[in-house]
């Protein structure tokens, strides 16, 4: 396993390199700099601040000194702070978004998959996959608002908007249901629809037939004879699915108001905020590489007909 | 007396074989969720790209600000939204537009996927190995991030070329259509790995079948058998791919217009009336709910078509 | 009083082409410790049969119409799940035709082993595997046990059959049912999967149904057999009589159709036309299309199973009026 990993570890780091490098390079495809909008800034000013940052140097130059110092690296738009300090203050509340949504995601979704894996094409398989297909076509741009509209403005059970929950100290606060319900809906739909599929296969096996035949219950053959094989989709849809909430995260994070990095991205892609676009971007890149390796150790280690190579 | 002269292995009726396209197209048939979806992308497509026709040609751009943030009924059927435009025109061309956008990306990945797909299939071995594994880098790495950051700064390239040219005196303007090619380039580029896989899939597989190698023992010359048996083969799921590629398309596109890195107003997309409803949900809940409403019912629709087509095409998963 | 008494046992299948009458109206008995073949061709019934004792039919489309199903004290098809579920495995055991697909390709070979003890309470998991261990050894694998915490998929197609069978005598039950053990295996491997079969059931008393359709499997190993063909039992004896004393016509063309008995350089003899589709059965015997003596009223009266000699049984018209003994 150590030299699967150790092989994972050489093959990331050219990855990474080419991200960086792609992201570097786009920043700089816009003309112009981050402070030619600052209309307060006269052009002294604004030459000294280029100097500054090290805008004035060549290219190839400035992206180097990126790589080697990035979380020390000062944001543009956010005076006298650090990349790295940006960075581990705001992921800390996206990373509790993450982990609720997916906590029902992966509750809900596997429940419903399962129930209509074991009466298929009857109501008990209609009913948990219409709603997973409900899931999956209303984008959480949509379903976010609509929420909002029915639970917040019209019926008050929950508040609108506000992030206390997120970056207070509580655990768990109200103000975090709705938007982890609308992330974690989408992904809930997608993996009831795998668990369905996953469970379906290995159900109509034959050796479903021979632990029936050695007197096995029900439950007995759902819980240990299926559900190892049949959700085995659902764990290699882990790495996509991760992927998916950090991009879901950065409108969610949007329409609740929510402080986390998500939204941060997005507004320092507009600011032109280079040093934090890059720092965001090789953040949840190693992020993911890193999730996706666990999620390929957890594959091997639950099939055994796969081994590391 | 028995008749000994009829042969008793004779059949009275020879059976009808049925083919694979015969049998699935039975079973979509059946399929009523299938059908229903099938119906209304029809009449959408109908009433997006013709109705236009019998409209006015402002149809979706006409600002009528004394008539702004009008409930639905009456002359304005589904209201009127901040600038007081007709919003069942606006929809009709975000109708256009999405689908579009859908149909062109998905062409895009389409021709990237099968591409790659077929090339990485066909060779093997090696090449497939490495092919296959950046497909699996690719398809974990937020592909979405990097598409934002391109709508961000070649949007703004578009207008920086749009000013160079009025500079010299040039009305010549880019940026209009070169944000719609550059959303197209962008999504068909992240949408391409499933039917990278997919087919490269297939195209593994069929190479290795023993049919395949009987078609080569028989002498059958090459042409023949890419295109009578394997072509087909590789068809089916390239078309319930492309089917399910489709809403996904739309949805990336939706997704970058509600955070304004899409289509560009004024022209509407499903996305940007989503975004500009669900920022005056509290005034005009029909700008949110229609939109939204229609373009959940659109991905429904073809979601319901691919799965059946799936479905069909898989005699497997027939469900006697 | 028999150990396995079943009686007018009808499966049907509901498809969307029509209804299979896959098993219509099947009754015979097991006594104890008595090896009991079912022979017939692909289609003809065996296999359905059996699995409907244990209720392993796919319920839809598969739906057990009528019959009954003794065993012990219980009718195995008209009683709970829970009552199924104690006497599967444990009482009855079954092992199936294909080795490859039969064993759980996520589990260790000892968790599958030791499971039908675990089940039905017959030891702790310690003993078990003790158990376990034994068994294995039983049947014959080699080194058992440094390979007991292996994957099905490391095991060879003869080996995993093995297992099943050590898996299925465990318990030690009454009665093994057997579903063509040794067809998916190589010529060599099936004669000892047989003969591991025939030691298992002298050392442990159990009854066998052993269900194939190649007869010089049945000749060696069974003490009665049934012929099956359209989903009924078409005749019925021992193994003496129905090698030596066929009666119905479908069994005399087997006889005559096994290769060994026929002088060399002669033509093969093949029985003519095709088996039958169940979904549209005749109202008749369902043989008359192949049969060359049939009569008019073969088609039109469908025959029961009618004695012919020493608890020998047959089910043709023909047989039956030419028989005078009784």
């Amino acid at each position: 396993m150590l030299k699967f990993i150790l092989r994972r570890i050489l093959e990331t780091i050219p990855v990474l390199l080419c991200v960086a490098a792609m992201t570097f390079f786009m920043c700089r495809l816009a003309p112009g700099g981050p402070f030619d909008e600052d209309k307060q800034v006269t052009a002294e000013v604004r030459e000294l601040l280029n100097k500054q940052f090290n805008l004035d140097q060549p290219l190839h130059k400035q992206f180097i000194q990126y790589i080697t110092h990035l979380p020390t690296l000062q944001s543009f738009k956010y005076p006298n702070r650090t990349v790295g300090e940006i960075i581990s203050q705001k992921f800390p509340v996206s990373a509790k978004l993450g982990f609720f949504s997916m906590c029902i995601a992966l509750g809900l979704g596997i429940l419903f998959g399962v129930i209509a894996s074991l009466r298929p094409n009857t109501y008990i398989d209609y009913v948990p996959s219409s709603l997973a297909m409900i899931g999956i076509c209303l984008p959480t741009f949509v379903m976010g608002p609509l929420l909002m509209l029915v639970f917040s403005l019209k019926l008050g059970w929950f508040p609108a908007t506000g992030w206390g929950g997120f970056s207070g100290d509580q655990f768990f606060a109200s103000d975090m249901v709705l938007p982890s319900v609308t992330l974690g809906f989408f992904y809930a739909a997608y993996i009831s629809r795998l668990t369905r599929g996953g469970m379906l296969d290995i159900l109509t096996q034959d050796y479903i037939r021979t632990a029936k035949a050695k007197g096995a219950s029900g439950l007995r053959v759902i819980l240990k004879h299926s559900l190892r094989g049949g959700l085995l989709p659902v764990i290699s849809f882990m790495g996509p699915a991760v992927a998916g909430l950090i991009a879901g995260s950065f409108v969610i994070e949007t329409i609740f108001a929510i402080p986390g990095l998500g939204q941060d991205f997005v507004k320092s892609a507009f600011n032109r905020d280079y040093t934090l676009v890059l720092g965001v971007v090789m953040f949840y890149a190693t992020l993911i590489i890193f999730l996706n390796l666990i999620v390929d150790i957890l594959q091997v280690t639950l099939n055994p007909k796969l081994k590391f190579d | 007396m028995n008749d000994t002269s009829t042969r008793p292995d004779a059949p009275d009726t020879v059976e009808k074989g049925e083919s694979l396209w015969v049998g699935a197209w039975y079973r979509l048939r059946k399929n009523k969720m299938a059908l229903a979806g099938g119906i209304f992308i029809l009449l959408l497509a109908g009433l997006s790209f013709i109705g236009p026709f019998f409209l006015e040609g402002d149809y979706y751009t006409n600002t009528v600000l004394e008539e702004k943030l009008q409930s639905p009924g009456g002359k304005y059927p589904l209201g009127t939204d901040h600038l007081g435009r007709d919003q069942l025109g606006r929809i009709i061309k975000g109708g256009q537009i999405s689908l579009m956008v859908g149909m062109v990306a998905t062409l895009v990945s389409l021709t990237i996927g099968i591409g790659y797909g077929t090339v990485s299939g066909y060779f093997g071995g090696k090449v497939d190995s490495v092919m296959m594994r950046l497909v699996d880098i690719l398809y974990s790495l937020p592909f979405v991030i990097f598409v934002i950051l391109l709508m961000v700064f070649a949007k703004d390239l578009g207008d920086s070329i749009d000013e160079w040219f009025r500079a010299r005196g040039s009305e010549f303007s880019i940026s209009g259509q070169w944000n719609m090619l550059l959303l197209f380039v962008a999504i068909g580029a992240v949408e391409w790995l499933t039917m990278a896989r997919i087919v490269r899939g297939q195209v593994l597989s069929l190479r290795r079948q023993e049919f395949i190698e009987a078609c080569i023992s028989l002498g059958l010359p090459t042409r023949r058998i890419l295109f009578r048996h394997m072509v087909p083969n590789i068809l089916g799921p390239v078309i319930v791919y492309t089917t399910l590629t489709i809403p996904a398309v739309m949805l990336l596109e939706a997704f970058l217009s509600f955070l304004g890195l899409g289509v560009q107003p004024p022209t509407p997309s499903w996305g940007l009336l989503i975004k500009d409803g669900a920022d005056r949900m509290r005034e005009a809940w029909w700008m949110l709910v229609f939109p939204g409403i229609l373009f959940a019912t659109t991905l429904f629709s073809f979601n319901f078509v691919g799965d059946g087509l799936r479905d069909a095409l898989d005699p497997k998963t027939s469900k006697d | 009083m028999p150990l396995l008494d079943v009686n007018d046992l009808t499966t049907y299948f509901h498809t969307r082409n029509g209804v299979v009458r896959a098993v219509d109206g099947v009754s015979f008995q097991l006594e104890k410790g008595e090896t009991l073949g079912i022979v017939g061709e692909s289609g003809s019934g065996k296999s359905v049969t059996c699995m409907s004792m244990l209720g392993l039919i796919p319920q839809p489309p598969g739906r057990i119409e009528n019959g009954s199903a003794h065993f012990d004290g219980t009718d195995l098809l008209n009683c709970s799940q829970k009552e199924l579920q104690s006497i599967r495995g444990r009482r009855i055991a079954m092992i199936f035709q294909d080795p490859m697909t039969s064993l759980n390709p996520y589990l260790r070979i000892e968790d599958q082993l030791i499971e039908p003890l675990l089940i039905h309470g017959l030891a702790d998991k310690a003993s078990a595997k003790i158990q376990a261990l034994d068994m294995l050894d039983a049947v014959g694998i080699q080194d058992a046990a440094s390979r007991i915490r292996g994957y099905p998929h490391e095991f060879s197609g003869g080996m995993r059959q093995r297992v099943m069978i050590a898996m299925a005598l465990i318990t030690k039950p009454d009665v093994l049912i057997a579903d063509e053990p040794s067809t998916a295996l190589d010529v060599t491997v099936q004669a000892q999967i047989l003969e591991l079969i025939k030691k298992e059931q002298q050392e442990l008393g159990t009854a066998v149904i052993l269900i194939t359709h190649d007869l010089g499997v049945v000749s060696g190993f069974c003490d009665r057999i049934n012929v099956m063909y359209g989903g009924k039992i078409v005749e019925s004896g021992s193994t003496s009589d129905i090698f030596y004393d066929p009666q119905h016509p479908y069994n005399r063309a087997l006889q005559n159709s096994i290769p060994a008995l026929q002088a060399k350089g002669k033509e093969l003899y093949t029985i003519p036309g095709m088996p039958p589709d169940m979904s549209k059965p005749n109202a008749g015997c369902s043989f008359v299309p192949r049969c060359e003596h049939a009569t008019d009223l073969c088609t039109s009266e469908s025959p029961k199973l009618k004695n012919v000699g020493q608890a020998h049984t047959t089910a043709c018209l023909r047989v039956q009026s030419e028989n005078l003994k009784p």
